[in-house]
């Protein structure tokens, strides 16, 4: 897409003819190019720079004040005076341009064979703040923003290592991005490392627009509905998952780093876990898992056992649940899909809505309407605490995504359900266990360490142990070096009262 | 046909693995009525039965796994087609693909008949057998490795069932296995042969021994899993005998599920429900791990695309899983499966042992 | 091409795959039938207790009356009196009135229920002394929601306290089939417009031939089964105890009455011979003393042994007239029977035969009681 010039030599010319040359020829005629022209005894220098992209700070303290200040107006003089480093010096139009649009001021020396660029662009980013997607209540705060020299500055911060690696490359056509491979040369597994970096380099695409949609472009399977890289504003968990051994992929404009290879088990982690203490830890990751199952299986249960097989409802509710289903119009199937369409409203209405809107919007949804959904008889109101609590439970996944993907293909096993009972739900999760199992995540299985099974990483996955026992990396990420330190020697075993 | 095998490293799988695939292989439709069929016979004494059938798996297996370590780097085709030459081995392999094909066809069948009987009288046999077929296709496509991933698994999602059988243990008496060796050794050796059907499946080995990777484990794993087998076999069996009353066990079509119809849990008054629908999970992987040997066999022997042959067995099995829907028939299949399974499964390997002694003799001459 | 094969599909799927739709709401749920024979057109009479739940009606319990001919006729023609399916799925106990135990048997009733997969198998068979539809129009059953689920909880209560045998739908047909054990079932009356467990039936096969007392069904059940917790009250004669009674007042009363409970025991049953059928039975007990009717000095090791040779004397002659009477109803509820049969090798018994033989049977029964604790008075 890059406009093409005539390559021979621009310069030098008249100092006005630049600037119109460079708004007709390069900018279509943008009202925004603006130039200041500085004259001294013998000679002019006109400065060229489009007015919303330079650092106005910067162009009057250190580039027109020392324009103003220096003697001679030479390029080489220039270059001395400018306490900016990156000064260049341009021969065609086309640079400059592309200069200018990058933040750069443009100086001419009338009669010199090439003009200056002088980089001085504004940066408007937010200054990092806490997360609010993945927010933790224990341990780091801090989350990515949408600057990629930010997040490059969190990441090294936190791992200020020459291990360190970095590799960048310029994704998109129209819009050309800067996206960033992190990993740690020592420990991550070089074939993870080709295969990434080969599928960056082969990405073609328009634009890359952000983070989550480049795993996107480049994930090994984009129809299934479970993320298979994960997607963190939090520096915390990139850097973690780091040290792990995976890599890290950082967009610029993209509040959030990509993780990869990843399995459908870390994405119930959070570094939490290892803040708090193990058995805390353990305790909460098991609570996540059985969260999970509960979401997906308790309406499809409820419905299954309401349309076909009331003879697993225990005695002492078939009376409550009988009673409270004589008074709905719809069947059990119908009614649960109801009340888990309304369960969605309310929560996408709620992330919709500013943040003091969405509150009471929720509780409006949640309390008035559910209490009146009861009332009028649309749904029984055991329903209403069993999807609630499946609601409740599909936002303990600490990735979004996976929460997401939770909460969506519980609704095809809730129809399963309704259409054949139990044998619907268990075809359904055989399904999905299937699916899982023909999953993969950067080459790697998505389904580890259950298939291919690796009992030794129990202490990564499904629970957590004190550091003393767990001092291995996980194995099902296959990292160069597996011991993340040696084991602590042993306490001397010392009798009672010793 | 190629005789050695070169699997790529990524498709290979760990000898681990066999320990698990074999015996969910074995594990499915027969463990649910085999306390009948072998009370049937050998009455009180059964367990003896299946003590018999045990030790004869132990050596049969050993037998494969001797055969197929002087073999090397093959399966049962290549086996065949170096003992006896291309043409008639292609014709016996294709006999050996049809075995596994009417196992196939009668473990589908026979988990269609526990849905309806238990479940859903009414749902069409058809029907659940697109479902279930469906799900073989999906994984199958995945290759080896998902065939052998689904049988893990669907093992762990599934063998905590066997604690729940402690609720029958307490209601058991043992005035029914009284008195011991009662029975003539007749009655308690052709009861050890009606367990054929539900300890079948251990063949897989045949065609999945070029794939595994650390050969030298195969016998210990193999083996592993025949006694886990027995021992759940064996669990079942004497369960059920110390349960039931000789003549009430006879009347119980399938006593496994019969004894998880006292099961009452906190929210499910009733597990046999519950217990038939997530038997599909049992059932499952022995019908992928068939249709991918049934597929993968018949690549070999006709060089076909094993996407082509997996739907054309599919598409048949559906449609006599359509249109064979009386008991009777599932019945006769089943017990024709048994019988065969006893030629192919237990009979072939001692009839191809002395072939590989050949070989290895004449291999330690050269 | 693909995809529209795969929406065909789909789509032939779902409509030949539609299941039988049992709807809660939609259902007459069972909880309890009781049958009867109609004494002169010789029809079966079955009283339905179900729950259907309509929105205005707060009592969802129903009581309907049929008659028919077959099991399925009596449900069909109860369908008629009802706007609900009737199931089974949810029952939780069976009853017979007197005139099917009593006269002509209802195994044939109880294996068309089994039949029918939905059935669960740890429903309650019971028997009653009055016409069952008599027994279901019972008003007062307490606070649960109808005479079903009443009816379960009294027989599973009285199960748990091991007041009685249970007697599930299993486990009456496990002893139905068995050779040389008879069933038991609880006798059912109603008292009052409350239905109590009145005794215990002794059954032959599926004929009620006589009962038992709770407490004669003490001794069956110890027989039969372990006990982990039981309670037994003996009345015994006072003159072994004079030497040890500390008395406050005077009583008359020339019995002392004792209650054991905790009991746990273990029972061991030997053949003697074969011809004729004689048998041991040795019994331990544990158990503690909670009530005495007089005062005794339970610390003194004599008077305790006192105690207990008196509890063993008492226990052994009560059991001894159990087994006589069982005896006298040939009906051998303690499976004297099938230890005969597993010590006879290469013969098979009948029912037949054994019945012949029960009556003339002999039994020598030894009692070991070990009292361990006497509440916290001494």
């Amino acid at each position: 897409m890059k406009r093409r010039f005539k390559k021979s030599n621009y310069f030098p010319c008249k100092m006005d003819q630049l600037k119109t040359d460079l708004k007709e020829q390069y900018f279509k005629g943008s009202p925004d190019l603006s130039s200041k022209i500085i004259e001294q005894q013998n000679n002019g220098c006109i400065i060229i720079f489009l007015d919303y992209l330079v650092d106005k700070q910067h162009l009057f303290d250190k580039v027109i004040k020392e324009l103003q200040d220096t003697s001679e107006l030479s390029n080489e003089s220039i270059k001395e005076a400018i306490p900016i480093s990156g000064v260049k010096e341009e021969k065609e139009l086309e640079n400059i341009g592309d200069e200018l649009l990058d933040g750069g001021v443009c100086a001419y020396i009338e009669g010199e064979q090439q003009a200056l660029t002088i980089p001085i662009p504004r940066v408007e980013a937010r200054q990092p703040e806490r997360a609010e997607t993945e927010s933790l209540v224990f341990g780091p705060q801090i989350s990515f923003t949408e600057s990629i020299d930010i997040n490059l500055n969190i990441v090294h911060k936190r791992m200020n290592t020459d291990k360190l690696k970095v590799e960048k490359f310029v994704i998109g056509d129209t819009v050309p991005s800067e996206v960033r491979l992190v990993y740690l040369e020592d420990i991550a597994n070089e074939d993870n490392v080709k295969e990434m970096r080969s599928r960056l380099e082969q990405l073609k695409v328009d634009d890359v627009l952000e983070s989550s949609t480049i795993t996107q472009y480049i994930e090994d399977n984009s129809y299934s509905i479970f993320p298979q890289f994960l997607v963190t504003e939090l520096p915390d968990r990139f850097c973690y998952s780091l040290k792990e051994g995976r890599l890290g992929v950082l967009v610029d404009k993209s509040p959030s780093g990509v993780i990869a290879p990843t399995n459908f088990l870390s994405y119930f982690q959070s570094t939490e876990d290892l803040y708090t203490r193990w058995n805390m830890g353990a305790f909460i990751r098991v609570m996540r898992f059985v969260a999970m199952f509960a979401s997906i299986t308790l309406t499809p249960v409820y419905v299954a056992a309401l349309t076909f097989h009331y003879e697993i409802i225990p005695e002492a509710m078939l009376v409550s649940l009988g009673h409270s289903r004589s008074r709905v119009p719809f069947p059990p199937l119908l009614e649960a899909l109801i009340l888990e369409i309304f369960i969605e409203l309310i929560r996408e209405a709620g992330a919709r809505l500013p943040t003091k809107v969405g509150q009471t919007m929720g509780i409006v949804g949640g309390i008035v309407i559910g209490q009146a959904i009861v009332e009028a008889g649309f749904t029984s109101n055991i329903l209403i605490i069993i999807v609630a609590i499946s609601a409740l439970a599909s936002f303990t996944a600490p990735s979004y995504l996976m929460g997401s993907a939770i909460r969506i293909i519980r609704f095809p096993i809730i129809v399963l359900a309704g259409l054949w009972g139990f044998l619907g739900i268990v075809f359904s999760m055989a399904f999905i266990i299937i699916h899982l199992i023909k999953q993969k995540s950067l080459n790697r299985p998505y389904l580890a360490p259950i298939y291919p099974t690796q009992p030794k990483d129990i202490d990564n996955s499904v629970i957590r142990l004190p550091f003393l026992f767990s001092n291995k990396r996980s194995y099902s990420n296959k990292p160069k070096e597996i011991k993340r330190f040696p084991k602590p020697p042993k306490k001397k075993k010392s009798d009672i009262d010793e | 046909m190629q005789s050695q095998l070169q699997i790529p490293i990524d498709k290979k799988i760990k000898a681990v693995y066999l320990f698990v695939v074999l015996h969910a292989l074995q594990m499915g439709v027969g463990v649910v009525g085999l306390p009948r069929v072998v009370y049937e016979e050998a009455k009180q004494d059964s367990w003896v039965s299946v003590l018999i059938a045990g030790i004869a798996l132990h050596i049969v297996i050993a037998c494969i796994v001797f055969i197929l370590n002087s073999y090397k780097n093959t399966d049962i085709h290549g086996i065949l087609a170096q003992i006896f030459g291309q043409k008639i081995s292609k014709v016996l392999s294709m006999v050996f693909i049809f075995y596994f094909y009417l196992m196939f066809i009668s473990i589908l069948l026979n988990y269609i008949e526990f849905v309806q009987v238990f479940i859903f009288p009414k749902l069409s046999t058809g029907f659940i057998a697109s479902l279930l077929i469906f799900l073989v296709i999906y994984a199958v496509y995945g290759g080896v490795r998902a065939a052998v991933g689904s049988s893990i698994v669907f093992f762990f999602t599934t063998i905590w069932m066997v604690l729940l059988l402690i609720e029958p243990i307490f209601l058991m008496r043992a005035e029914y296995f009284l008195p011991v060796l009662d029975n003539s050794p007749q009655d308690i050796f052709s009861g050890a042969l009606k367990t054929s059907y539900s300890i079948l499946g251990f063949e897989l080995i045949w065609v999945l021994y070029p794939f595994i990777q650390d050969k030298k484990n195969v016998a210990k794993y193999s083996h592993f899993a025949m006694l886990f087998t027995i021992i759940l076999v064996m669990y079942v069996t004497v369960v059920a005998i110390g349960y039931f009353s000789p003549k009430h066990l006879e009347m119980k079509v399938w006593p496994l599920f019969t004894m998880f119809k006292i099961i009452t849990l906190p929210i499910f008054e009733r597990f046999d429900v519950i217990s038939v629908a997530l038997w599909l999970m049992v059932v499952i992987p022995n019908l992928i791990l068939l249709g991918w040997m049934i597929s993968y066999s018949c690549k070999r022997v006709t060089g076909l695309k094993q996407k082509h042959c997996l739907h054309v067995f599919m598409l048949i099995a559906l449609i006599v899983a359509t249109f064979v829907d009386k008991r009777e028939y599932v019945n006769i299949l089943t017990d024709y499966v048994g019988q065969a399974g006893i030629f192919f499964g237990l009979t072939l390997p001692f009839l191809l042992l002395p072939f590989a002694i050949y070989k290895r003799v004449k291999g330690n001459k050269s | 091409m693909k995809y529209h094969l795969l929406v065909i599909c789909i789509l032939l799927v779902m409509l030949v795959g539609c299941a039988e739709e049992n709807i809660i709401e939609d259902l007459g749920i069972v909880t309890v039938y009781g049958f009867d024979k109609d004494e002169d057109t010789g029809h079966l009479l079955a009283t339905t207790v179900l729950y259907q739940f309509d929105p205005d009606i707060t009592n969802a319990s129903q009581i309907i009356n049929s008659e028919g001919d077959t099991l399925q006729g009596v449900k069909r023609n109860a369908n008629k009196e009802s706007g609900h399916k009737i199931t089974n799925g949810q029952l939780r106990v069976i009853l017979f009135g007197p005139s099917l135990s009593k006269e002509d048997g209802f195994i044939e009733h109880l294996d068309t229920l089994g039949r029918d997969a939905k059935l669960s198998d740890i429903v309650y068979i019971a028997v009653s002394d009055q016409p069952s539809d008599q027994v279901l129009a019972s008003t007062n059953y307490e606070e649960a929601p109808n005479i079903g689920a009443y009816l379960h909880q009294l027989i599973e209560t009285a199960v748990r306290n091991e007041e009685i045998t249970s007697s599930t739908y299993h486990e009456y047909l496990r002893d139905y089939f068995q050779v040389g054990r008879d069933p038991v079932l609880p006798l059912l009356s109603v008292d009052s417009e409350k239905v109590t467990i009145k005794n215990i039936a002794a059954l032959q096969d599926d004929k009620v031939v006589g009962d038992f007392t709770i407490e004669e069904g003490f001794y069956i059940r110890l027989m039969v089964d372990q006990f982990d917790s039981g309670l037994i009250e003996l009345k015994l004669p006072i003159e072994p105890f004079e030497d040890h009674l500390e008395e406050y007042a005077e009583i008359e009363d020339p019995h002392i009455y004792a209650v054991i409970d905790k009991i746990n025991s273990n029972t061991d049953i030997t053949m003697e011979s074969k011809n004729p059928p004689s048998f041991e039975v040795k019994i331990d007990i544990d158990g503690r003393v909670i009530e005495l009717s007089r005062q005794l000095n339970l610390d003194d090791p004599e008077t305790l042994d006192v105690l207990e040779t008196q509890v063993t004397k008492q226990m052994e002659k009560e059991l001894e007239e159990v087994i006589n009477k069982a005896q006298e109803m040939n009906a051998d509820v303690f499976g004297f029977g099938v230890k005969y049969n597993n010590n006879t090798r290469g013969e098979d018994l009948t029912k037949e035969q054994w019945r012949e033989m029960f009556t003339d049977i002999e039994v020598e029964t030894t009692i070991k009681i070990n009292i361990e604790r006497h509440g916290t008075v001494q």
